[in-house]
């Protein structure tokens, strides 16, 4: 059943993990490729934060996690001792199931990243403001409105707007779980363009339980269940042709 | 159907119940608040006359004197008839004829203690003795009075009428002064020295002091009589004050001019000092409580009080300073009668005012008036009424109401001029040694005192406190965290354990290491530094075991050994670095006082006290702040520092300001500490060596010394009542400013 994926950035080998002494993730191996959608699917509580969490280690904060096997990016284990943390997640960016705005400006919000990485230059900071905003589709709904607090805009809103804060930073990778959960269908199309169109500069990793979805943005999907991933492959192949009963009765939605 | 009455029911009763709860605590509030205000309020209302009493005499008087209860008036007509009258029904109940005068007519008085001491037209003397007794019969208080004469003196030579007259005992000694009518000031001045077999003996001097008004500088031949045209120069003396200690003789003149004789060696009295005192003539002359003080009043009315203030320019080293100017009258001021109280005076004009002033606090506080021009007015001895007559021979009685003269805003607040001071300054000192101190109670060094202590204290808790917090909050492992309530604990702590601790075992400490702790950062910076270098060579799997807080543990037994090191370095460092004594090098090189009870022992203290508070309110408010901005802020790169300065930090500051103002209220109104751990000298100097002393704890070191309803139990609820509206000031802008932070912060 293995998959020849061209172009690997990501590769995770062998990876379980235990949160205490419930094993998590279960001797998880597969590779993403560089400048394409990889989507991962399953049911709720498959595991699928979970894994997304590990490439750019945000399980470091929650006590008692143990972690087996290797993540590799750009064939460095990130998991390795002298890995600067703070690196690899300015390389690995992350949007979270929830948004989760500062509550501060959203042009702050939006240069939060590159502040952080001290660039001071105000009118550096406006330009990189408004390209992300401008990659995000928020540009046009907050260009006049800069400096109200984030907190005023809408969900949908504030999730591109964790999305362009995301992207502002310019990382490599981009990780995203559960983006569109909260968001009506037009939001949703619009986020879905925007990753399409992010694809041509960045990878993006996302989680999602909207098989349209996958289907419709994804180069390649995985589908979990219980933690143990059951199958990898090009999407259009596990759509249309999935080798796992499981995952063939998972997408006709006959449960999940 | 009932279930649900009943359920309506309890849903009102409830809400009667807590909105009645609230209500109760506001009006609560509010009753203090006023019962505070009640008992601070009259410190600030004006005299008032209780009471007024007229009675028609027959004669004209010259003199006039009152008992200590003013049942009895004592009055001294001109013919020479002394005369006790009821003020209670003007009745006469004794008489009694000066029978030493003979034909001759009074043409001056003066009055000391239970003495009359009555200058003629003929140039003599009479003394002339009062006295009450009080006697009780079938539970009535009966009062008799006394009167006996002495013989009469021959004062005068030329037997000239004496325009006034003027003296003073002391225990061995009396001094007359007089102003004959054609110019002469004649001085007689009897002396007792006990030798030491204690066989007394009498020595006199009697002479003409003309001279020395006349003639500038010493007189060296004041016996012989002064040559017509010398005379005929000399201003004429208008009015004479002696003070008791038989030393400072002041004389008014006609031209406005106020000599100051030194008289204390009777026999070679000199001018010490002439100052123009007024542009128009003076007309009456007056010392206040403490004979230090003089009360000038001239020709226009004007009333000014001078003293003789240090001055380094001139060759006696004081110099005669006018420091009061009270409200004019708008006629020539005739008589002043001062307070046997305190420094308050009346004063009498020719227009038939009568003012009551109070020379400290500058205030005129009652006017009143009789009907013709007042021929005497006296004060009575507890200065809570006043009597006058007029020429239209009507006797006035008031009785006042004037509980708090010395005490005005100013006073309060601003610079005062005290007797015995250089300048005008700001004073606290209730309570001193003599009859006559009069009580400073300016309460702007306590509110001095009071920024100091906080500002002090503050400047120490804050950072500690919210730097604390946040370590506990953002990075302390969790296996660390019962550190918390540990510290909250320590919130527990009465306060008088802390202020004992700081009094008695941190100050004298501090003093005795000061070296080391001016040297302690040096070495606490040389030694966290070392550790950081150190902590990169441990194995990490030492490091993993403890995971965050491993640090702090770590650390801590360099922070031992830094404070070690600086204490065994103390002496080497003073040596070195304070010239062998910081105490005298603080002093000579910076001027800084060292005491040992100090600001910053205090500021160590109340910090400790409010460490706590400041600790607890900021990380509860930084442990709520949402995980998911924490992690979002990790996503994007952020350290975990950077984390907690620039998400953690300001999404708690609303709670972390509650915090500090919460400290900010317990500081102000912090007592035990800072009444054990500083000296409690109302001084106002920034000086961090120095101590202060505070609102709250000044109100608990003088509550014992304040009767009921004096100046000073209400000048100590007025400083209660600074405390409690700073507390709700405070409390009131934390508040708003919290709610509107809190409103940014809302949606999250
Ligand atoms: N912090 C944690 N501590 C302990 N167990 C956890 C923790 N987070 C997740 N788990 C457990 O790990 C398993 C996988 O959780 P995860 O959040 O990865 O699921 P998921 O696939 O993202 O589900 P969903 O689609 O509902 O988001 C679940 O059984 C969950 O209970
Ligand atoms: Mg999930």
């Amino acid at each position: 059943m293995e998959i020849l994926i061209p172009d690997q950035i990501v590769n995770v080998i062998n990876l379980s993990l235990y949160y205490g002494k419930t094993k998590a993730l279960k001797e998880i191996t597969l590779d993403v490729s560089k400048s394409k959608i990889t989507s991962f699917i399953g049911p709720s509580g498959c595991g699928k934060s979970t894994l997304i969490r590990c490439i750019n280690r945000m399980n470091d904060l929650i006590e008692d996690v143990k972690i087996e096997g290797e993540i590799k990016i750009d064939g460095c284990d990130i998991y390795a001792p002298d890995v600067d943390v703070t690196e690899l997640r300015k390389r690995v960016g992350m949007v979270f199931q929830k948004p989760n705005p500062f509550p501060k400006s959203i042009f702050e919000n939006v240069i939060y990243g590159p502040r952080v990485l001290g660039v001071k230059n105000k009118s550096v900071l406006k330009d990189l403001c408004e390209k992300a905003l401008k990659r995000a589709a928020l540009w046009d709904d907050v260009k006049e409105r800069l400096h109200v607090n984030a907190l005023d805009l809408s969900g949908g809103q504030q999730q591109r707007l964790c999305i362009a804060r995301a992207i502002a930073m310019e990382p490599e990778i981009v990780l995203l779980d559960e983006p569109c959960s909260a968001l009506d269908p037009i939001a949703t199309s619009k986020i879905e363009d925007m990753l399409v169109e992010l694809k041509k500069h960045y990878t993006v990793i996302i989680v999602t339980h909207n098989m349209q979805q996958a289907a419709r943005i994804s180069d390649y999907t995985g589908f979990f269940m219980l933690g143990k991933l059951m199958e990898f492959n090009v999407t259009t192949e596990i759509f249309t042709n999935p080798r796992e009963k499981a995952t063939e009765d998972y997408i006709t939605g006959r449960f999940g | 159907m009932k279930s649900i009455k009943r359920r309506r029911f309890t849903d009102k009763a409830a809400h009667w119940v807590i909105k009645l709860g609230g209500a109760a605590v506001i009006v609560v509030i509010l009753a203090l608040f006023i019962f505070i205000f009640l008992e601070v309020y009259p410190l600030l209302k004006d005299a008032r006359v209780i009471d007024k009493k007229t009675f028609l005499l027959s004669e004209s008087v010259i003199a006039l004197k009152t008992d200590d209860q003013q049942e009895i008036a004592c009055v001294l007509y001109k013919k020479g008839l002394v005369e006790f009258i009821s003020l209670t029904d003007g009745a006469v109940i004794k008489k009694h004829p000066l029978s030493g005068l003979g034909n001759a007519l009074i043409t001056s008085v003066d009055m000391a203690d239970n003495h009359l001491f009555i200058g003629t037209d003929d140039g003599r003397l009479l003394t002339v003795a009062l006295s009450f007794s009080e006697s009780f019969d079938q539970g009535v208080r009966i009062i008799s009075p006394e009167v006996s004469e002495e013989e009469p003196l021959c004062f005068d030579d030329q037997k000239k009428p004496l325009k006034s007259i003027i003296c003073k005992k002391s225990d061995s000694a009396r001094v007359l002064i007089a102003s004959s009518e054609d110019g002469r000031l004649l001085l007689r001045a009897t002396e007792e020295t006990t030798s030491l077999f204690g066989r007394g003996e009498k020595k006199e001097v009697v002479q003409d002091i003309t001279g020395l008004i006349s003639g500038a500088g010493r007189n060296d031949a004041p016996h012989l009589s002064p040559p017509d045209e010398r005379l005929a120069m000399t201003p004429a003396v208008t009015s004479l004050a002696l003070d008791h200690f038989l030393e400072n003789l002041y004389v008014g003149a006609s031209n406005g001019e106020l000599f100051h004789f030194n008289i204390s060696d009777k026999e070679n009295p000199y001018l010490v000092e002439k100052i123009k005192a007024s542009d128009t003539a003076i007309t009456a002359l007056g010392f206040l409580l403490g004979d230090v003080s003089l009360v000038v009043g001239d020709q226009r009315g004007g009333i000014n009080v001078w003293m003789r203030v240090r001055d380094e320019a001139l060759a006696s080293g004081w110099a005669l300073k006018r420091i009061h100017t009270l409200k004019s009258h708008n006629a020539a001021v005739i008589a002043i009668a001062p307070s046997f109280r305190d420094k308050g005076f009346l004063t009498a004009a020719s227009d038939g005012t009568i003012n009551l002033n109070h020379a400290t606090s500058e205030q005129t506080l009652l006017t009143i008036t009789t009907t013709a021009k007042p021929a005497t007015i006296v004060f009575s001895p507890k200065a809570n009424g006043a009597l006058a007559v007029d020429e239209n021979n009507t006797l006035y009685l008031w009785h006042i109401s004037n509980p708090h003269p010395e005490t005005t805003l100013k006073t309060l607040f601003g610079r005062v001029w005290y007797e015995g001071y250089e300048k005008p300054e700001f004073v606290w000192q209730s309570t001193g040694g003599t009859d006559d101190f009069e009580p400073k109670l300016s309460l702007t060094p306590l509110i001095f005192g009071t920024i100091k202590g906080t500002m002090y204290a503050m400047l120490f808790a804050v950072p500690v406190g919210v730097l604390a917090a946040l370590y506990t909050s953002q990075f302390l492992h969790k296996t660390l965290k019962p550190i918390k309530p540990v510290i909250e604990i320590m919130a527990a702590l009465p306060s008088v354990v802390l202020g004992f601790l700081a009094g008695l075992w941190l100050a004298p400490l501090i003093e005795k290491i000061f070296p080391a702790i001016i040297i302690f950062p040096l070495f606490i910076l040389l030694f966290i530094s070392f550790a950081i270098f150190l902590w990169n060579y441990i194995p990490p799997a030492f490091k993993g075991r403890y995971k965050h807080g491993a640090e702090a543990l770590f650390l801590i037994p360099f922070i031992i050994i830094a404070a070690y090191v600086s204490i065994q370095l103390s002496g080497y460092c003073e040596h070195l670095l304070f010239s062998d004594d910081y105490r005298r090098w603080l002093n000579d090189i910076l001027g800084l006082r060292y005491d040992q009870r100090n600001a910053v022992v205090v500021g160590f203290a109340i910090g400790f006290a409010i460490i706590p508070l400041i600790f607890t309110i900021s990380e509860d408010a930084m442990n709520n702040v949402p995980k998911s901005l924490i992690s979002a802020s990790l996503a994007l790169g952020a350290t975990p520092w950077q984390t907690a300065m620039r998400v953690v930090l300001p999404t708690a500051s609303p709670g972390v300001f509650s915090a500090i103002m919460i400290g900010f209220g317990r500081a102000v109104g912090e007592t035990m500490i800072v009444l054990m751990a500083t000296g409690n000298t109302p001084i106002m100097d920034w000086n961090i060596f120095n101590g202060f002393r505070a609102l709250a704890a000044n109100i608990a070191v003088e509550i014992p010394e304040a009767p009921m309803g004096g100046t000073l139990y209400r000048t100590l609820f007025l400083a209660a009542m600074l405390l409690f509206i700073t507390t709700f000031l405070v409390n009131t802008v934390a508040e708003t400013v919290r709610q509107k932070m809190k409103r940014r912060y809302s949606k999250l």
